[in-house]
């Protein structure tokens, strides 16, 4: 089976009609229970009940942020066919409200389209805000990927909250919509 | 209403239930027997730990420039320049390190002029061409791993990325069929290689096959350093890929110091004087720093004229790196003989008799009666009491509870100590923590008076080495106390204290 490689330059995944292949948790640090099968992880595609003129979609993706994940804890959405980095760069751009202030990262994950055999979840891609995201709103945020050429990225993972989680005392619902690549 | 309580008392996944009006919280806990203090992120990755406990390592600068006289080649240099007077001895060069108390070394396998010093299939520009027998003959990474092993060594190598030789540099073509296919020749002299030196000087005029040009490049893009991280790793797994791998940050200078305040966490960007030497406290990643200096007064290869640095120069710029949690490597650059010049191995074998002595001779608390004025709660199978501080077992720790972020822990004798250096390990997998500490001493047991004022007693990390009089140029003649107390003072989260040392 031979895989179509998309180049992003519209809306893509908007979790409206199944735009996604499939949703999950991921924490990139190697001890987390996340990875070691001791916690699953909270995630949906739910109602977008915090609909505004920010963002008036009808759904949704819902994480749990678990204190019990690393500052890089997110939610993992594979795409329905991967698409390729630019070596001069795009801009990721996503919806996030959440409530917590601080950075946020997106993680891609792929392979280089010369390796059949390497694992699809290779880190190709850290990105962090550089500036700190509001809290209790719909934020647009807009991160700059680049790579080397032949290198495909088949999942995007959000971090919606990539600060230590060590003071936590309860989980919380972190919202992401609209991911895109220009 | 009642289908969604079903489904989070049962546990179930919502995933797969389809969509839903809120997210239905899911009550998780995890089970925390020993008490144990939750991570404060970033926290070190088991090779990273590996690697930060060599602590002090050699660095072997050996190769083309060697013949040249130069630092950096061009790239157009003359295969048959590089002519070894003997055969290079590298076990010679492990040997000094390791009598000079190095755990380990890093041997130049490609320096920027494009020379390799192994029989590489990617490029003929490498010794099978050089100009006698003896350099015809050798394989450096090969020897250098084998030597590494007999000695009980760590070692790694050196590969510039940035070849000044190679025609295809600044195209694909150079990352795809050279530069990757040689880190992964070099990976395959050894799994258990603890370091990859990926030196991000690169970029600029060079030879370039003939081209003689100037090539500018992306780095991280070019080198597609993701996709290598994942090849070596696949080869080494523990090996940590220095600079542009990411895995450990160049400590910003060659002077060979670090910042008395040194957060082992970065963010991916920064300024090199600033978040190189400093680290930061709010950085994301952990990517603790290693401080490259040279072991002479010349370059990073030999020269004629170089003098070695004094054994108390050295022993300064161990307290200034290993005592600032940092690592250091050393630079040891082997003459045309291929051997270090003896006068070199003696002042670096003095230097680790000064180290051995002054920082591992006599340990005074060990036999100091030890208390904290705060303690963990015990759990089923650890316990976090004050004894743990001087029981040479790393992975326990002194910590306090969770809400308790200032403590002192006390060490007392009955009779009166000359004290010169407190040297104390924070318990790192678990995140690096204090911000502020200061010492105290007491002569006579009653009257408490500040120590080590000369020093900047904020971080701690991995590993902090305090001069308790003067700073780190003399080898003070210490102070005199029968007691001393470490004052911890701010902490991100409960402190964790793995051992203290007080020589």
């Amino acid at each position: 089976m031979s895989l179509s490689v998309s180049m992003w330059g519209q809306k893509t995944v908007t979790f409206e009609d199944g735009d996604y292949k499939s949703i999950g948790i991921y924490d990139r640090w190697e001890d987390s229970p996340f990875r070691k099968g001791k916690l699953k992880g909270n995630c949906a595609v739910i109602d977008n009940h915090l609909a505004d003129s920010t963002n008036a979609s009808e759904k949704i993706l819902a994480v749990q942020r678990s204190r019990f994940g690393s500052n890089t804890f997110g939610v993992r959405i594979d795409l329905t066919e991967p698409f390729e980095l630019s070596v001069t760069g795009k801009d990721v751009t996503f919806d996030i409200h959440r409530p917590y202030g601080g950075r946020v990262m997106i993680i891609g994950l792929g392979r280089r389209s010369d390796r059949p055999h390497q694992s699809v979840e290779t880190e190709q891609f850290t990105l962090i805000s550089k500036t700190d995201i509001p809290a209790d709103s719909w934020q647009h945020v807009t991160i700059p990927a680049k790579g080397a050429p032949g290198v495909l990225i088949y999942s995007i993972v959000i971090v919606p909250d990539c600060e230590s989680p060590h003071d936590y005392k309860e989980d919380k619902a972190c919202y992401i919509d609209n991911i895109n690549q220009y | 209403m009642n289908r969604l309580r079903l489904l989070v008392v049962s546990g179930l996944s919502v995933v797969s239930m389809g969509v839903f009006a809120q997210l239905p919280m899911k009550e998780e806990s995890l089970k925390n027997p020993d008490n144990e203090p939750s991570p404060v992120h970033p926290v070190p990755h088991p090779r990273q730990m590996k690697w930060q406990q060599v602590e002090y390592y050699a660095f072997f600068h050996y190769g083309m420039n060697t013949y040249t006289g130069k630092e950096w080649g061009y790239g157009d240099e003359d295969p048959a320049i590089f002519a070894p007077t003997t055969y290079p001895d590298v076990r010679q060069w492990l040997e000094v390190a390791k009598k000079a108390g190095m755990r380990g070394g890093i041997a130049v396998a490609k320096h920027h002029d494009g020379f390799c010093l192994w029989p590489t299939e990617t490029t003929s520009h490498n010794v099978t061409a050089s100009g006698n027998e003896f350099g015809q003959s050798v394989n450096i990474p090969r020897d250098f791993a084998k030597a590494a092993e007999k000695l009980d060594m760590k070692y790694g190598f050196y590969v510039s990325p940035w070849d000044r030789n190679s025609v295809h540099y600044g195209t694909d073509r150079y990352v795809r069929d050279v530069f990757l296919r040689q880190c992964a020749e070099l990976a395959q002299y050894g799994d258990d290689q603890f370091e990859m030196w990926l030196d991000g000087a690169n970029g600029g005029n060079g030879w370039y096959g003939g081209r003689d040009t100037v090539v500018v490049v992306d780095r991280p893009v070019y080198y597609d350093i993701p996709n290598l991280r994942d090849s070596i790793r696949t080869l080494c797994p523990d090996c940590v890929m220095w600079g542009m791998g990411g895995d450990a940050r160049w400590i910003g200078n060659e002077a060979g110091w670090a910042g008395e305040t040194n957060w082992s966490a970065r963010n991916s960007w920064g300024t090199v004087t600033t978040a190189n030497m400093y680290g930061c406290e709010a950085g994301w990643t952990w990517m603790p720093g290693e401080s490259d200096a040279k072991a002479t007064d010349a370059g990073w290869f030999w020269r004629p004229w170089e003098k070695p640095l004094s054994p108390e120069r050295i022993f300064r710029m161990y307290l200034e790196t290993v005592g600032r949690n940092a690592t250091l490597i050393l630079n040891l650059p082997p003459d045309r003989s291929g051997l270090i010049p003896k006068a070199t191995a003696d002042s670096l074998i003095e230097a680790g008799r000064l180290i051995r002595e002054r920082l591992g001779q006599k340990d005074y608390a060990k036999s100091a009666k030890v208390k904290a004025d705060a303690v963990r709660k015990s759990g089923k199978h650890r316990s976090y009491k004050a004894a743990n501080l001087t029981d040479d077992i790393y992975d326990t720790y002194w910590a306090t509870d969770d809400d308790i972020r200032t403590a002192t822990v006390e060490f007392e004798w009955k009779h009166p100590k000359t004290l010169r250096y407190v040297d104390i390990m924070e318990y790192i997998p678990k995140g690096q923590r204090i911000r502020k500490f200061h010492i105290e001493v007491t002569e006579d047991g009653k009257n408490w008076e500040p120590a080590a004022q000369d020093s900047e007693t904020t971080t701690i990390g991995y590993r902090r080495i305090i001069p308790l009089k003067g700073d780190t140029r003399a080898y003070s003649d210490g102070v005199s106390a029968r007691g001393l107390r470490i004052v911890i003072e701010d902490s991100k989260a409960c402190p964790l204290i793995s051992k203290v040392s007080i020589y």
